[in-house]
C-alpha cells in the first residue's frame, strides 16, 4: 500500500505543477529576472544604459542605443541587412536616427554593402555601429 | 473613501506584500490609517525631492489632489527628477498587451502569458524598441515539487518589470517559436499617465506570486483598471485567471480593443517559406542549410534570382531555428542549465556565444551570398489563423451523457476545469495541443439504481505538432487519472491510471491531422499482484476537420501489460463531434474494448456546455 500513497502524492503534485498559468521559469522570464534584479530602486534598471544611476541624465553618444540593440538582435539585424529591408533593420535605423525620408535608401545601401558592415562572422555590434556609420558618411544621407 | 484606485485593494486587505508598499504599519489592512499616514507624508519635506513620498507615490498624489481637491500651493514644490526623466524615456502614448501562445513544453506557460507594451507614436519609435511591462515570479531557480506548492501558495515574491519589446519577440518567438498576437487597445494619453504613475510606485514593491489567480494576467488587468477604473476588468476573476480569459475580458470591454496584428514564431516563418517554395527548392535549402551544399553548387546556381533569394532566406532561417531547438531540447533534458541564462539574455548568434562556430559561419556565408542576390526583401505574407486565442470556446465545460457498456446503461455527468481537448472546436487553439485539468465523472446506472463515482482525470496532455520537411518536433502525451476499469463482469474497481508516450504527428491532407505514438502505463490496484501493474504499448489516431462544426475522428491503442497481470487491453473507436453553437457541442463516441476482462462495446452520446 505504500507505493499507492507514494503516487497519490506524485498525483496530486503533478496537477498542482502544471496548473500555473502564465510563464515563470521560462527563458524570458529568467531574462526579466536579471532586470529586475536591479529595478529595486524603480529607475536604476531601466535607464542603466543612459543615464548615471541616481537617475541624472547624462548626454550620451547617440550610438550607445544603437550598439545595444545590435548587441542583443545582431542575427535578426544581419539576416535583415542581408534582405535589405524588415523590422530590425528599421528599428536599428530609428536608433541610428535616419531621417524618415532616407530610410528606403539606407536599408538598399545596408544591403549592397552587407560585406563592409558585417565583415565576418564575429564582427561585434560597436563594429557594426562605426561600420554602418562608415557606410552611411560614404553615401552622403 | 476607498483604495482600490491607488492600491489594487481587494475588499480591505491590499494585494500588495510589500510592507515598504505602505507608509502606515497597518497599511496593508487599513486604508484609514494608510490615508492618513500618506496625507501626513505628502507635506514633509526632505533634503533630496526624489525620496518625497509625492515622488515616490505620484499616482496617489494626483488621486487625494483631485479627490481631496487639495490646492497644488497648499503642498511643498517637488522636482521629481528620477520619475520625469523615467516618463520622458518611456513616452508612452499607447497601449498594447501581448499574448505569446501556449508552449505545452514548460509546465509554466501551457496557458500562455500576457504582457503590456508601452507604444509610442510610430513615426517616432518602431515596435521593436518600445518597453513592455510584465509581471512575474522570480523564483530563485527553483525547480520540480518545491517550484510548485511555492507557485500555488504565494511563496515566490512577484514584481513588474521593465524590459525591450525586441528581446521578448526574440525570447518568444524565435527562441520558443510561440506566435504572439498583439492587441492594441484604446486609452487616452491620460489614462496612460496615471497607470504609469501608478507603474512607478509598483515597480520596487512585491506581491506574493499565485499561480492560479494572482498571476501575470491578472496583474495586468488590474493595472489596466489603474487607467480606466469604470471598466473593472478584474471584477470576474475570482478563482483562476488564465492568460486567453482575461484577454477576453478587454475584447468584451465596449470599444477598447483598436486593432489585432499576429506576429508568426520563428517555426511558422520557416514553414511558410518553405511552403512558397518547390519541393526542390526546398531540398536546396535544406541541403544548404546542413552544409551538404555550397553556394557553388550548380543546382542553385541555375535558379534564377528571385528563387535563388529566397532559398538562402529559407536556409538562413533555417540554420538559426536548428540552434533554437537544440537549445530548447538541452534545456528540455536538463543538460545545460548555464544555456537557461545565456538563452534568456542572448541570442544563439550573439558575438557573445561563439558555442557553435560552423554554423555561426555558415549562417554567415548564406547571409552574405543572400546580400549579393539583386532582389529586394521579399515580402513574405503569413496570414494568421483565421480565430484569435480571445475568439475559441471557454475553457471550462460540463458534460451530460447517456451511454452503454454492454450490458449496462447509464447517465453520466461529468466537468472539466480547463481548458481543451483535441475534439474540442480548434478555432482560437493550437492544432494538435491538448491541455485538460481536472475532469471528475459521475455514472447513474438506472436498471440497478446506482450511483457511482466513475472517474477524475487530473491531467490529460497531449503535445502533437505538426512536421514537415523542416520542422521536425516530437509528439508526446501525459496523463494521470482514477478512474474505473472492466475485470470480470460487474466487478469495475477504481485505480490509478499514469500513462506517458512520445510520437510523431503529420497532416495527411489539409483537414486530417494523423499521430502515432509509443506509450508506457502504470495503474495501481489490488487487482494485481504486488498492487501494480505496468504496460507498454502503441496508439494511432487519424481526426479530420470535415466541415466547420464536424470534427471526426478514428483511434487505436493496444497496451500489454507484462507486469502484475497476464493481459492485453485494447480500444479501437470512433468519435464524432458536431459543434451546436459558440459554447455547445454534440459527441457521439463508440469503440470497442478490451480492458481487464473480456472485450464489450461501448457507445456514448454527449451534450457538451463551455462556460
Amino acid at each position: 500500500m505504500r507505493i499507492k500513497q507514494i503516487y497519490t502524492v506524485i498525483a496530486a503534485l503533478l496537477a498542482v505543477l502544471i496548473l500555473p498559468s502564465c510563464a515563470v521559469t521560462t527563458a524570458p522570464t529568467e531574462a526579466s529576472s536579471k532586470t529586475t534584479g536591479k529595478t529595486t530602486k524603480a529607475s536604476t534598471a531601466f535607464t542603466s544604459s543612459t543615464s548615471t544611476g541616481d537617475g541624472e541624465k547624462e548626454e550620451v553618444s547617440p550610438d550607445v542605443k544603437a550598439e545595444e540593440f545590435a548587441r542583443s538582435n545582431s542575427s535578426q539585424l544581419r539576416s535583415d541587412m542581408a534582405v535589405g529591408g524588415g523590422e530590425y533593420v528599421a528599428a536599428f535605423a530609428a536608433t541610428l536616427n535616419i531621417n524618415d525620408a532616407k530610410k528606403d535608401q539606407f536599408y538598399a545601401l545596408a544591403k549592397t554593402n552587407f560585406d563592409q558592415i558585417f565583415v565576418s562572422s564575429n564582427t561585434n555590434a560597436k563594429e557594426v555601429v562605426s561600420n554602418t556609420r562608415k557606410v552611411i558618411d560614404v553615401a552622403g544621407i | 473613501m476607498h483604495y482600490s484606485p491607488v492600491l489594487i485593494g481587494k475588499g480591505v486587505v491590499s494585494l500588495v506584500d510589500d510592507p515598504s508598499f505602505f507608509l502606515s504599519s497597518r497599511g496593508k489592512s487599513s486604508p484609514q490609517a494608510e490615508l492618513e499616514a500618506t496625507l501626513k507624508s505628502f507635506f514633509v519635506a526632505l533634503p533630496n525631492d526624489n525620496q518625497t513620498t509625492a515622488c515616490r507615490f505620484p499616482a496617489r498624489l494626483a488621486w487625494l489632489t483631485r479627490v481631496l481637491d487639495i490646492k497644488k500651493s497648499a503642498l511643498p514644490e517637488y522636482q521629481c527628477t528620477h520619475l520625469n526623466h523615467w516618463l520622458d524615456d518611456l513616452d508612452a502614448d499607447g497601449l498594447t498587451l501581448i499574448f505569446p501562445v501556449s508552449m505545452l513544453n514548460s509546465p509554466a506557460s501551457m496557458f500562455g502569458h500576457t504582457f503590456l507594451r508601452l507604444d509610442r507614436k510610430a513615426e517616432k519609435k518602431p515596435d521593436l524598441l518600445a518597453w513592455t511591462v510584465s509581471y512575474a515570479a522570480h523564483t530563485a531557480g527553483d525547480e520540480g515539487v518545491s517550484f510548485a506548492l511555492n507557485g500555488l501558495l504565494g511563496g515566490y515574491p512577484g514584481k513588474f518589470s521593465l524590459e525591450p519589446y525586441h528581446t521578448q519577440v526574440k525570447a518568444y518567438s524565435d527562441i520558443e517559436s510561440r506566435d504572439m498576437w498583439e492587441y492594441e487597445l484604446d486609452y487616452s494619453q491620460a489614462e496612460i499617465n496615471s497607470l504609469l504613475l501608478h507603474l512607478w510606485e509598483l515597480l520596487p514593491a512585491y506581491f506574493d506570486y499565485y499561480f492560479i489567480d494572482e498571476n501575470c494576467s491578472y496583474q495586468l488587468l488590474a493595472l489596466l483598471d489603474v487607467a480606466r477604473p469604470e471598466l473593472d476588468l478584474t471584477r470576474n476573476f475570482y478563482l483562476d485567471a488564465t492568460p486567453a480569459e482575461t484577454v477576453r475580458a478587454l475584447t468584451d470591454a465596449p470599444g477598447l480593443l483598436k486593432k489585432v496584428n499576429y506576429r508568426p514564431s520563428l517555426r511558422q516563418v520557416v514553414s511558410e517559406r518553405a511552403a512558397n517554395l518547390a519541393r526542390p527548392d526546398q531540398e536546396l535549402a535544406r541541403a544548404l542549410a546542413l552544409g551538404e551544399i555550397n553556394m557553388r553548387d550548380e543546382q542553385f546556381n541555375i535558379r534564377d534570382d528571385r528563387i535563388r533569394a529566397e532559398i538562402l532566406e529559407l536556409a538562413a532561417d533555417y540554420v538559426v531555428y536548428q540552434d533554437a531547438v537544440k537549445r530548447n531540447e538541452k534545456m528540455l533534458l536538463g543538460l545545460d542549465v548555464q544555456a537557461n541564462h545565456v538563452l534568456g539574455d542572448q541570442f544563439p548568434n550573439d558575438e557573445n556565444s561563439h558555442s557553435n562556430l560552423e554554423q555561426e559561419t555558415l549562417l554567415y556565408q548564406l547571409l552574405a551570398a543572400r546580400s549579393k542576390v539583386p532582389v529586394k526583401s521579399g515580402s513574405l505574407e503569413i496570414v494568421g489563423p483565421n480565430y484569435r486565442p480571445d475568439q475559441g470556446h471557454r475553457g471550462r465545460r460540463i458534460g451530460f451523457r447517456y451511454g452503454y457498456d454492454e450490458p449496462d446503461q447509464f447517465l453520466q455527468m461529468d466537468f472539466r476545469w480547463a481548458y481543451h481537448d483535441l475534439y474540442d472546436p480548434s478555432s482560437g487553439f493550437i492544432r494538435g495541443a491538448q491541455l485538460e485539468f481536472f475532469q471528475p465523472a459521475f455514472r447513474y446506472y438506472p436498471e440497478k439504481d446506482d450511483f457511482q463515482f466513475e472517474s477524475v482525470d487530473f491531467v490529460n496532455i497531449i503535445s502533437a505538432p505538426l512536421r514537415n520537411y523542416f520542422v521536425q518536433p516530437y509528439s508526446w502525451e501525459a496523463s494521470a487519472a482514477l478512474k474505473r476499469y472492466q475485470f470480470d463482469e460487474g466487478n469495475r474497481p477504481l485505480m490509478w491510471d499514469f500513462k506517458a508516450g512520445i510520437g510523431i504527428s503529420y497532416q495527411l491532407t489539409g483537414s486530417t491531422v494523423a499521430s502515432i505514438f509509443a506509450n508506457t502505463a502504470i495503474n495501481l490496484s489490488n487487482e494485481f499482484d504486488h498492487n501494480i501493474a505496468l504496460a507498454g504499448g502503441g496508439r494511432v489516431q487519424l481526426i479530420s476537420t470535415v466541415t466547420a462544426s464536424w470534427e471526426a475522428g478514428l483511434y487505436g491503442q493496444a497496451m500489454q501489460y507484462f507486469e502484475g497481470i497476464d493481459q492485453t487491453s485494447y480500444e479501437l473507436g470512433m468519435t464524432q463531434r458536431f459543434t451546436l453553437g459558440a459554447d455547445s457541442a454534440i459527441v457521439f463516441d463508440i469503440a470497442e474494448k478490451r480492458e481487464f476482462g473480456d472485450a464489450f462495446l461501448s457507445t456514448q452520446l454527449s451534450l457538451q456546455l463551455y462556460f
